[in-house]
């Protein structure tokens, strides 16, 4: 999911030709192709648990709960 | 340990990240004070090393601005340094939190708390307070004995007052095995209530915690979990309370200050930092293999602390003013903007990135 290069008047040219934003969003083709976004799919943290670093379910489980523990803050009392 | 378990635990994870972040913007921090009768090693930050900016009627009038708000920011949490030690800016809030119906939560060491009695009668000066944090560890021990903590929780429980004790350390173990620390357990009703904090390379900490730090060669993975932007002493308003409040000066995460501008509208441009809200969606993974293909590839840190530590990363990122730089221009396309609108709008339900995209680039 790198970046994607599109100067600014490039990406609102194909926005504009697609029929707006609007159209633009429907197809979710549009994301992954000129963005680099599947917006279907999980979030990235979940792939790289789950791909790149080829993690047993049990290490995924520890990840996931280590987690959840070390973003405790002082705000989390309510 | 098949395929099926792999998916469940996943969806698990995006439930537990969505629910989360969905909150963001309904809870505000407070940092009303730099100052503490406390001096500890491993303070973040800092504490009694800056002289306030805000007075108590700089706070009144954020109070005051946020009126309008009050539909949407249900919960305030005031930390410091050591808000007690401020009891006219604390007042401000525990009368405002009364007036509002919003519930006020506050992080004290319970210096205060030498008698129980007197910690009662402290209390009862602010009723609109109706959660306590109550913080210790090792460190401030050395300041406030565990009988201050003890009277502080029973203090609260007896005027109804939601409390738990927070304990500071390298780990959750390590706290355990605190033989100082022990009798928190035993006094306690709930076991629930003694929550776990981690210690953090920042202010004090860095140089004279060092060495119990460790350190691992994988970046963190996992998105920001910050739930709340915070205002600081000095006027500052950051997106969350995490390590990031260390940093002083601008950077690309500050969002304004409330001696230049009002809160509502410094608050409104949560939705418009695009480097925060690309962090909580995916993390730093992606800036970070983007910095090595860069010529600050050199300026990465080669260790990053272990447990998967978004939030130390991302402070040590942002205190490089290169390296922030270059993100905070990274930004700026819209490419990059228009991929973490959708994706609040998308994972977090909120279309308010997308709507100012609109706007701003007339789509």
């Amino acid at each position: 999911m790198g970046i994607n290069n599109l100067s600014d008047k490039e990406l609102q040219a194909i926005i504009s030709k697609k029929g707006g934003l609007g159209e633009f969003l429907k197809d979710k083709d549009n994301l992954a192709k000129f963005i680099g976004l599947d917006s279907t799919a999980k979030r990235r943290c979940a792939d790289i648990l789950k791909h790149e670093k080829g993690m047993t379910t049990a290490q995924i489980k520890k990840k996931i709960d280590e987690m959840a523990f070390v973003h405790s803050t002082v705000t989390d009392f309510f | 340990m098949g395929h099926i378990e792999i998916e469940t635990l996943l969806d698990d994870f995006e439930l537990f990240a969505t629910n989360r972040q969905a909150k963001y913007g309904t809870l505000l921090a407070f940092s009303i004070t730099n100052s503490c009768p406390l001096k500890c090693a491993h303070c973040i930050v800092n504490a009694n090393s800056s002289n306030d900016k805000l007075s108590s009627d700089d706070f009144h009038r954020c109070l005051v601005q946020l009126s309008n708000l009050s539909n949407i920011i249900t919960q305030i949490s005031v930390t410091g340094g050591e808000p007690f030690y401020v009891p006219q800016k604390l007042k401000v809030f525990s009368d405002f939190c009364s007036d509002q119906n919003i519930r006020l939560g506050v992080v004290t060491s319970a210096h205060w708390a030498a008698d129980f009695i007197e910690a009662i009668d402290t209390m009862k000066m602010y009723p609109g307070i109706s959660h306590y944090s109550i913080s210790t560890d090792k460190h401030h021990l050395r300041f406030v004995p565990i009988a201050n903590i003890k009277n502080a929780y029973f203090a609260a429980k007896q005027l109804n007052k939601k409390v738990v004790i927070r304990i500071t350390g390298e780990s959750e173990l390590s706290v355990k095995q605190d033989d100082n620390l022990r009798d928190i357990y035993d006094f306690v009703t709930d076991e629930k209530e003694v929550v776990f904090q981690r210690l953090l390379p920042f202010g004090r900490a860095k140089k004279s915690c060092k060495k119990r730090f460790q350190y691992t060669k994988e970046p963190p993975l996992m998105p920001c979990f910050s739930n709340a932007p915070v205002i600081r002493e000095n006027g500052f308003v950051g997106p969350c309370c995490g390590a990031i409040i260390s940093l002083n000066g601008q950077h690309p995460m500050v969002l304004g200050n409330v001696l230049d501008d009002d809160l509502p509208s410094i608050l409104s441009r949560t939705k418009s930092n695009w480097l925060f809200n690309y962090i909580r969606l995916w993390g730093l993974h992606d800036f970070i293999e983007i910095i090595k293909e860069s010529e600050l590839r050199n300026k990465l840190s080669e260790r990053y602390l272990e447990g998967d530590d978004v939030c130390t990363t991302c402070c040590e990122l942002f205190a490089d003013k290169e390296i922030a730089n270059f993100l905070e221009n990274m930004s700026k396309t819209l490419a990059f903007r228009l991929k973490v609108a959708v994706g609040i709008n998308d994972f977090l339900h909120d279309d308010r990135p997308l709507s100012l995209l609109r706007e701003l680039y007339g789509l």
